[in-house]
Formats: C-alpha cells, structure tokens, sequence
C-alpha cells in the first residue's frame, strides 16, 4: 500500500509537468520533539504559492516504537524574487501507530518559516523553522481508556526541492 | 522530465521505506519504566518528572509498562513525588520537601512549571487504574538537616496509602532505597523490596539474606562480570540509567527484570 501511495505521488508529479503550474519533489528532514524525520513529496509550484502532499516517515525513538509513516501535507506562500526567497507556511501530518497495548494516533500541525537558496533553474535548497502543536489520541486495547493530549511541537528542518518542467537554461 | 531523475529519487525513497516496517522484537520477559514518569531529564520532557501529566503520557501514549517515582516525605508524613534533594533550584520555595506541610506545597509550580506537585496517593490511582506497574524510589534523607526522616513514620505513610489496594495490586509496587535499613522497616509484605546499590557484594549479601527482593543497578556500572554473579546467585535486578540508544540496547543485553528508561518508545521497541 505504502510503495502504491510513493508510486502515485511520482506518477502525478509526472503528469502535471506538462501541465501550466510547475510540479516538482521536495526531499526534507528534521528534528523535532516527535525524533528525527525524513519527508518525502510531491511539490505543486503556482509561482508564489507552493503546495505538497506526500510521506513522512520517523524511526523509532521518542514517540514511536516502530518505523512509521504517515501523511505529509504543507502550503507556502513565497516572497522575494532573488536567489534567496522566503516561505511563511503551514503543515501538516498525521500518524498511526499500534502499539502493545494503546493504539495511538499523531497529528502534528507547525506555522513554517523558511528561508530558500535558489540554485539553477530546477533546484532549490532550503531550510525551516517550525513551531506549532502535536495532538496525540489514544486508545487502549483493552477499550477501559481513550482520550486525547497535547503539546508544543517545534522543529529544524533542510531539504532540497527539484521542479520538473522549469528549463535549466533561459 | 528527466526520467533518470524520477526513478532515481523513486529508488531513494523505497530504499528509506524498506528499512522496515517491522518492529525489532527481542525480549519479552521485561518490563519497561518510564524514568520519573516519561524522563527524569529536561531535554526529553514533555512534561516535568514526576508530575501527573507525565505519568499520564507515559502510561497512555507511549505504553510503558510502568513508570518510576521519586517519593518524599513532607512535614506531615504525606508522600509526595519529587526528585530533587533540595526546591531552591526548581520552584519558587527554597529548602527540603521535609520542611513544609502539604498545604504549604500545594501551589508549587514544580520545575518553574505551571505543572503542580503530586502525591503519591493520587499517582498509585492513575497507574492501578490502567493496571500497570510502579517502581517507588523512596528518599527519606533530609539534605537540609543532614539526616533521615522517621522510618516508622515513612512506613506507616506508606502503609496508608497502599491500604485501599489489594494484595494483587500490591504486588506491582516495588519498594526501592538506598538504605536497607528503610527496606528492613517497610512492613507491607506484598510489595517487592529492592535495594539500590553500585556494589554487587552488597547485593548479593542483602539478598541471600532475605533483606531485600530484588537489586536496582546503574546500568553505567554494571558488567558481564556482575551479570554473572547475579544469575549464579539468581539475583532479579533493575537496570536504571539509560537515556541514550546506545545506552539502551547495552541495557536490554543484560536482561534485567525491569529497566528504566528515559525513552520508553525507543526502549519498547526491543521488547515485546
């Protein structure tokens, strides 16, 4: 199912390269108070606005104890028409995960600041401030205990963005 | 498009997936506790130690099987959690838990927190709720007036709040101390007595004579060599002190009963 999801986002990014607005992937990993992650998306480019969908996946360590993936969604409106740019956006992801006995879901939803290095026509490196919430919903297996907690999230993050369709030459 | 690219990052991110979806399981006869709650230290916090809202997290979203607790006592002989020797450095009040009453701590902001001081009375009915496990790390030492509190007291304080609980319920509770004689004055004969000590001939004498059930080591300290002693001797023993993965995996080698840990989910992820 998870290759099916990987496969359809670069099969769309394919289709939407001839398409007018730009399409492209972005490559990203942080740190945050979940652990370390690595992202992976599809990135939709309007000029201004850049919009991505993919996956995110964390290993295990503060909050999960398996290797577990989950949706990626994110918008960025962009300023500055320079080879440095700057993004002010929102993301967000959400998570499952079945553990022994609680079966825990994780939302994670950040105000993103982004400061992005244009590097040709097709690249860009970029790196990100995030702050926001984490909302953790949990049920035991046994049913006798559900509920739902919350707390400050705040992440450094990198990646890099490749847009297809953009010519490498003016 | 560059399809040389497509697949390439395709390939990337498969290869990243393919890590593994599967969780490493390795040991399944030990119980896994969160350090003071979720973790004794302030860089894996999400919650203060020892307060309600980190056991809850511990207990509820990462599935420890138990949690650890600091216990003090207070002027009048109330168990409270906090680990600390002395309030100066973390809340508003200067001095020793000893010193005050419980309705003189009750607006204590622990850790400069808006989170509160718990009893211990209130964390055993969170955990018994769930039906999980408590290790009780009891300080009785008075860092201000440089001596012990009253072990009777401290006893008969404990007694109180276990009495609602049942002999089954009580069998979860393990009783840790530094000092033996405070585990030789605890008079609940349902609770497990475990004694912490860095030397392994210590422990092996309390055990072999009946003072104590089990031993709590630092994990930093312990060795093969020790871990062969205790199982000649068949000593049950308590790993405390791990924080870092590496930490970790060394800890869950040594197959002790219980471990403490200050990341329970990359902890939980060895054990099943």
């Amino acid at each position: 199912m998870m290759r099916l999801i990987v496969f359809s986002i670069f099969i769309s990014a394919s289709i939407c390269a001839s398409s007018q607005f730009k399409t492209g992937i972005s490559l990203q990993s942080g740190f945050n108070r979940i652990g370390l992650y690595y992202d992976a998306s599809a990135l939709f480019d309007f000029g201004k606005h850049q919009g991505r969908f993919g996956l995110k996946y964390y290993g295990p360590d503060y909050v999960f104890e398996k290797h577990t993936a989950g949706l990626s969604l994110g918008y960025k409106f962009i300023f500055g028409e320079s080879v440095w740019k700057f993004g002010q956006g929102i993301s967000a992801s959400f998570f499952h995960e079945n553990k022994s006995t609680v079966s825990l879901t994780l939302s994670d939803i950040q105000l993103q600041f982004t400061t992005i290095r244009t590097l040709g026509k097709k690249m860009e490196v970029y790196s990100s401030l995030g702050l926001g919430a984490v909302i953790n919903q949990f049920t035991n297996v046994a049913g006798n205990n559900d509920g739902n907690t919350g707390y400050i999230n705040y992440e450094f993050a990198l990646g890099i963005n490749y847009i297809f369709g953009r010519p490498d030459r003016p | 498009m560059n399809l040389r690219w497509e697949l390439i990052t395709y390939l990337v991110v498969l290869t990243v997936l393919n890590t593994g979806c599967e969780k490493e399981e390795f040991k399944s006869d030990m119980l896994v506790y969160g350090h003071a709650g979720t973790s004794l230290f302030p860089e894996r916090w999400i919650y203060p130690a020892n307060t309600k809202e980190s056991v809850l997290y511990a207990l509820d979203v990462l599935d420890a099987d138990g949690v650890e607790l600091d216990v003090q006592m207070t002027k009048d002989s109330v168990l409270v959690l906090y680990h600390d020797e002395y309030l100066d450095k973390n809340t508003t009040l200067s001095g020793c838990i000893p010193e005050y009453n419980l309705i003189e701590l009750n607006d204590l902001n622990v850790y400069q927190t808006r989170f509160e001081l718990m009893t211990l009375d209130q964390a055993l009915s969170i955990i018994f709720e769930r039906n999980r496990n408590v290790i009780l790390d009891l300080k009785p030492y008075n860092y201000c007036d440089s001596v012990n509190v009253d072990f009777g007291v401290f006893n008969r304080a404990l007694n109180r709040v276990l009495l609602p609980y049942s002999h089954l319920e009580k069998t979860k509770v393990v009783a840790n101390a530094l000092n033996i004689s405070l585990l030789n004055s605890l008079t609940d004969t349902s609770i497990v007595k475990s004694f912490e000590t860095q030397n392994e001939n210590y422990a092996i004498q309390y055990f072999q004579s009946g003072l104590a059930d089990e031993i709590c080591f630092d994990a930093s300290k312990f060795n093969d060599e020790i871990s062969n002693q205790f199982e000649i001797n068949q000593i049950p023993f308590s790993l405390f002190g791990v924080k870092t993965q590496s930490e970790i995996k060394r800890g869950i080698e040594f197959s002790p009963k219980r471990i403490i840990t200050d990341n329970i989910s990359y902890t939980r992820k060895f054990v099943y």
